[in-house]
């Protein structure tokens, strides 16, 4: 009887584990029927954003029916991507204000390109330039470098207005990732070279500095202009102290700094037929050395140039010189003129063969109507023939001293 | 009484003028006055004089003699040339000379307006060219700009079957229609957005698909319950009448 009993009771169980297996699915069931009702509510206001969409892409816009849906779509979902910017859109003619306040709405989402664009202008029309520097932040940061290319001369020049250099450059000195790509743009595309110079000496004081190749676009631009003085002023300008009270007449003659290719410094220009290089030898106590090697092609050498702003007077430009296996029918020699003038004002003595360590020295003067002149190291080739070099010169020392100092305007 | 107030206007306006040009002469492009000790003066920052290549720190009253060149950095200066003073803007470099029966400080450039700006008494204004702060119109393409989801997209490209020995790279799939862009106007990445601006609203939770995939579940375990569930009554009931049968 009790064996009996014990049976029923596992038969009862096992129907009981049934039933509620049953009904647990059949709950299961219907909990993802109203899931997927959900699931249909959330997709409703994005398809309504999408009708709005059409509706505005739509020849000729339909704005109402535009903003008809663009609205039922923020009521369902007001956080919707976009739905602020397309309602603003279909509103822009009918009612700006409320337009602008959806732009400026959608403009928090700060990687909404448009919406950043449409709040950039809002800001520069209204004078807001650190706004508008803010919107340029979040254009441009993470976006690439490229983006700066199409941005349009006219916002460009308001970008560096004088009231808003001082916002620009306050940000540029925060290092954010457009700063390489702005000051590249600004180099290349604007037209106010003045302008230019404002807003590149007010980065310059900045904490954090122009590199020299963030300032050589703007001295280049301004030797293009003719502006050599300007040049030359912000070139002695980024000079530190102690190297602007020791760099006589030519500066860096000696190689001990770094050679940064800027006017008023050596400017070694690229060639795939020389090697061009300054050579230091640690620990010997040698000076450096300036070392151009040629590997046997025909070129054109005038590769190494020196800016110079010598007052009127006679000077002497002298240094050590060396010559291993130089191999060229005329030989290499040093050049001095006026810049824009093709005569020289002196001409070292042509250098080949092979010639140990030995002093050199060319004298020469500078008129009052000579302000600045080029330093260049050349191959005087007169046909192509002659332009054949192989082998390699060195110099070092080299520096450029007043004989007498004739005066200015008398 | 018109003449009398234009007579005054013309003393109250041209008087400065006056007191500028009996100090100072313009030879040139430089600015003279008559002194044989001119000096360093109104020194509100970086000025250096150069004598012998380098430039050497500069202070108020410093003198200078003829062939110096001052450098003006960042800040500013003047030279005094007796009564004339010449104020000296930043990032300038100027020469000292005699000349116009006196000293003359000129502009170090290679350019006639430069040297004019760089001297202050003929250049009131500031240098930096005053851009319109009008605000700045963006083209219409710019701005409103066509939807994206509305942008259709590419064709897919047509599977091909490679070849035995075929080593040629499997065609690159097809770019996103070119967008086109009015020359040196910003226009807002036409790729922006394309990812997840697109969610598939009949695309139904995985959570919806496990309820229906469970229902399924449920019935073929309701049905093995139930079997199970007999099988053991037919088992009970068969021992039942084995217990009855046995003496």
């Amino acid at each position: 009887m009790m064996a009996i009993t014990v049976r029923r009771c596992v038969v009862g169980a096992y129907v009981a584990a049934g039933a509620a297996t049953v009904l647990y699915f059949l709950a299961l069931d219907l909990l993802g029927t109203r899931l997927r009702d959900v699931s249909a509510g959330l997709g409703a206001p994005r398809a309504s954003l999408q009708r709005a969409q059409a509706a505005l892409a739509a020849d000729p816009p339909e704005r109402e029916q535009a903003a008809v849906d663009a609205a039922a779509a923020l009521r369902a979902d007001p956080l919707l991507r976009d739905g602020h910017k397309t309602l603003a859109q279909a509103l822009a003619g009918a009612d700006p204000v409320a337009s602008a306040a959806l732009w400026a709405g959608a403009a928090r989402f700060a990687r909404d390109s448009e919406a950043q664009v449409v709040a950039l202008q809002t800001a520069l029309a209204a004078g807001d330039f650190a706004g508008a520097v803010d919107r340029i932040d979040r254009l441009f940061r993470g976006q690439g470098a490229g983006r700066w290319g199409a941005v349009s001369q006219a916002l460009l020049a308001v970008l560096l207005a004088p009231e808003a250099v001082e916002p620009l450059a306050a940000r540029l000195d925060e290092r954010p990732p457009w700063r390489e790509a702005l000051l590249a743009v600004a180099a290349a595309r604007l037209q106010d070279l003045d302008g230019m110079k404002a807003f590149f000496l007010a980065v310059d004081r900045r904490p954090n500095r122009l590199t020299d190749d963030e300032a050589r676009p703007l001295l280049e631009r301004l030797l293009t202009a003719g502006r050599y003085g300007d040049a030359y002023a912000i070139f002695l300008a980024r000079l530190p102290a102690a190297r602007i009270e020791s760099m006589g007449y030519l500066y860096n003659g000696d190689f001990r700094h770094p050679v940064t290719n800027l006017p008023f410094d050596w400017v070694f220009t690229r060639t795939r037929d020389a090697l061009i290089d300054v050579r230091r030898t640690w620990g010997a106590q040698l000076p450096p050395v300036l070392r151009v090697d040629f590997f046997g092609s025909r070129i054109p050498f005038r590769h190494v140039s020196h800016l110079l702003a010598l007052p009127p007077g006679a000077w002497r430009f002298r240094g050590l010189e060396h010559a291993v296996a130089l191999n060229n029918p005329r030989g290499l020699r040093w050049r001095v003129a006026c810049v824009g003038r093709t005569e020289p004002l002196g001409e070292t003595q042509l250098l080949s063969g092979d010639v140990e360590w030995r002093p050199f020295a060319m004298d020469f003067e500078v008129g009052p109507d000579c302000p600045f002149q080029w330093l260049e190291l050349e191959l005087p080739a007169r046909v192509a023939l002659e332009m054949d070099v192989s082998g390699g010169v060195a110099y070092m020392d080299l520096a450029i001293d007043p004989l007498s100092q004739t005066s200015l305007l008398q | 009484m018109r003449t009398l107030v234009a007579s005054l206007l013309f003393i109250v306006v041209a008087a400065p003028a006056s007191a500028q040009s009996a100090t100072c002469v313009k030879v040139g492009n430089a600015v003279c006055g008559v002194t044989t000790e001119p000096r360093v003066a109104a020194t509100t920052g970086d000025v250096r004089v150069s004598r012998g290549g380098s430039f050497a720190r500069a202070m108020d009253g410093s003198s200078l003699a003829v062939g110096d060149r001052i450098f003006i950095g960042n800040g500013g200066g003047a030279v005094r040339l007796g009564p004339c003073n010449v104020d000296l803007k930043p990032y300038t470099v100027v020469l000292l000379a005699p000349g116009g029966g006196g000293m003359c400080v000129a502009s170090l450039s290679g350019e006639a307006a430069t040297r004019d700006q760089a001297l202050a008494p003929m250049q009131l204004q500031s240098s930096v060219a005053v851009a319109s702060a009008a605000p700045v119109t963006l083209p219409a393409s710019a701005v409103q700009r066509q939807p994206v989801l509305a942008a259709p997209l590419p064709p897919p490209a047509p599977a091909r079957q490679p070849a035995i020995g075929d080593r040629s790279v499997s065609a690159p799939p097809a770019p996103p229609a070119e967008v086109t862009q009015a020359p040196g106007s910003y226009q807002p990445d036409p790729y922006r957005g394309l990812i997840g601006q697109a969610p598939n609203p009949v695309t139904p939770p995985a959570g919806v698909l496990a309820g229906t995939s469970g229902a399924l579940m449920a019935a073929g375990l309701a049905i093995a319950v139930g079997a199970g569930a007999a099988a053991a009554l037919a088992v009970s009931s068969k021992n039942e009448k084995e217990q009855t049968a046995s003496p």
